[in-house]
C-alpha cells in the first residue's frame, strides 16, 4: 500500500513539473543518445583538420546544409539569426556546426564566404564517408536526387559534450527558438 | 458677404477632406504590398531574395490570385536579372526535407497562390550581381504574360 501511494506521488510530481513547464514555457531537454562523439574529425572552414568537440560551447546547434541550397538552409539561418537578434552575449556562447551534404562542392573557402555574415558559425566539410559518419552520429541521411540533396530539417541543439538535447525544426517560431536558446545557455 | 463666407467654409472642408486622404494614400502606397494586376491575376509582394552570399543562386517569394472565371495554370517564370527560374517546392519526409521542381502549379479561379519559405518558391539560379534597381518579372499563365518589376531585398521570414 505505501509502495502504490509512493508510486501515485512520482506519478503526480511528474505530471505536475510537465504541466508547470509547458505553462511557464520552460523547455524540457532530456539528453539522447545522438551526438558527437569525441574523435570526430573534419575540415574546417580555415582548412584546418578540427576535432568538432573542439568546438562545444555553452550553447550548441548542428546543422546538415549546403552551400548551393536555395530555400531551406538560408531560411534556417535567417530564423536563427532572428532568434539571436542582437543578443551578443548569445552570439558568445553560441556554436553553430554547418555540417556540409555537398562536399563535393562546397570546400572550405565556399563555406567561409557562406557562413561569413554568422560569426558564431563554423563550416565542416570532408570526404563523402566521413560526413556519412557524422550523420548517422545523429540518425540523419542525405541523398542527392534530382540535381538537389534532401537533408534532416532539424537544428539538433547539442549540451557541452556534444550530445542532443532537443530538436529544433525550421518551422518553429522565432521566438521558441530564441527561448530554446537562452534556456539552453542557462543549463 | 454670407455668400463668401460660406463658400470659403466649403473650401476649407473640402481641404480638409481631401489632404488627409491624398496623404493616407500616398502612405498605403508606401508601406503596403507592392501589388500588380493584370489579365486578371494579382500578383502581391513579390521580391527576390538577396543571396546570402554572391553565388546568383537564391529564390523569389509573393502571391498570386487568379481573379478570373477559369482555372488557371502557372506554366513558367523569368526574370530578367537571372540566367534561370524554376518552380520548386520544399517538401518533408520522415525527417527530412527536398525540393522537388514543378512542371506546372494549377489555379482555379478565386485561388489565392502563395510562394514562400519552405513550401512553394521560385528558384532562381544566375542572378546577376550586384543588382541595381528593379528586376523584371514574367509570369507565363495559361499561355498569357504578365510583366512587371520587383525588387532584391533581404529575406523577410
Amino acid at each position: 500500500m505505501p509502495v502504490r501511494h509512493s508510486s501515485c506521488a512520482v506519478i503526480t510530481g511528474w505530471l505536475l513539473s510537465l504541466l508547470l513547464n509547458s505553462c511557464s514555457g520552460r523547455i524540457t531537454f532530456r539528453e539522447m543518445p545522438l551526438g558527437l562523439q569525441a574523435e570526430t574529425e573534419l575540415t574546417a572552414h580555415n582548412g584546418q583538420r578540427e576535432k568538432l568537440v573542439q568546438n562545444l560551447k555553452r550553447v550548441n546547434l548542428l546543422f546538415f546544409g549546403f552551400t548551393r541550397c536555395p530555400d531551406f538552409c538560408p531560411m534556417t539561418l535567417h530564423r536563427l539569426q532572428s532568434a539571436i537578434g542582437e543578443d551578443d552575449n548569445l552570439k558568445q556562447m553560441l556554436t553553430l556546426f554547418f555540417i556540409s551534404v555537398d562536399p563535393t562542392h562546397d570546400n572550405p573557402g565556399e563555406l567561409r564566404r557562406y557562413l561569413s555574415q554568422f560569426p558564431y558559425a563554423r563550416g565542416f566539410t570532408g570526404s563523402t564517408e566521413e560526413i556519412r559518419r557524422v550523420e548517422k552520429m545523429f540518425g540523419a541521411y542525405s541523398k542527392a536526387e534530382n540535381g538537389t540533396i534532401s537533408h534532416s530539417l532539424y537544428l539538433y541543439v547539442l549540451n557541452k559534450q556534444g550530445k542532443v538535447i532537443y530538436l529544433i525544426r525550421y518551422d518553429d517560431p522565432v521566438e521558441k527558438i530564441r527561448d530554446v536558446l537562452r534556456q539552453a545557455a542557462e543549463l | 458677404m454670407g455668400t463668401n463666407h460660406n463658400a470659403q467654409q466649403r473650401r476649407v472642408a473640402r481641404v480638409a477632406v481631401t489632404v488627409p486622404a491624398v496623404l493616407a494614400c500616398l502612405l498605403a502606397s508606401a508601406c503596403g504590398p507592392r501589388q500588380h494586376q493584370e489579365h486578371g491575376y494579382v500578383f502581391v509582394d513579390w521580391y527576390i531574395v538577396k543571396p546570402v552570399v554572391a553565388t546568383g543562386m537564391t529564390t523569389a517569394y509573393g502571391k498570386i490570385t487568379n481573379s478570373r472565371t477559369e482555372a488557371a495554370t502557372l506554366e513558367a517564370v523569368s526574370l530578367d536579372c537571372a540566367d534561370e527560374v524554376e518552380l520548386h517546392e520544399t517538401i518533408e519526409t520522415a525527417g527530412r526535407v527536398s525540393m522537388v521542381s514543378l512542371k506546372a502549379v494549377s489555379l482555379a479561379p478565386g485561388e489565392t497562390l502563395a510562394f514562400v519559405p519552405g513550401k512553394k518558391h521560385l528558384m532562381v539560379t544566375g542572378l546577376r550581381q550586384p543588382v541595381t534597381g528593379l528586376c523584371e518579372i514574367t509570369f507565363r499563365l495559361s499561355g498569357i504574360r504578365c510583366t512587371f518589376e520587383i525588387p532584391v531585398k533581404e529575406r523577410k521570414d
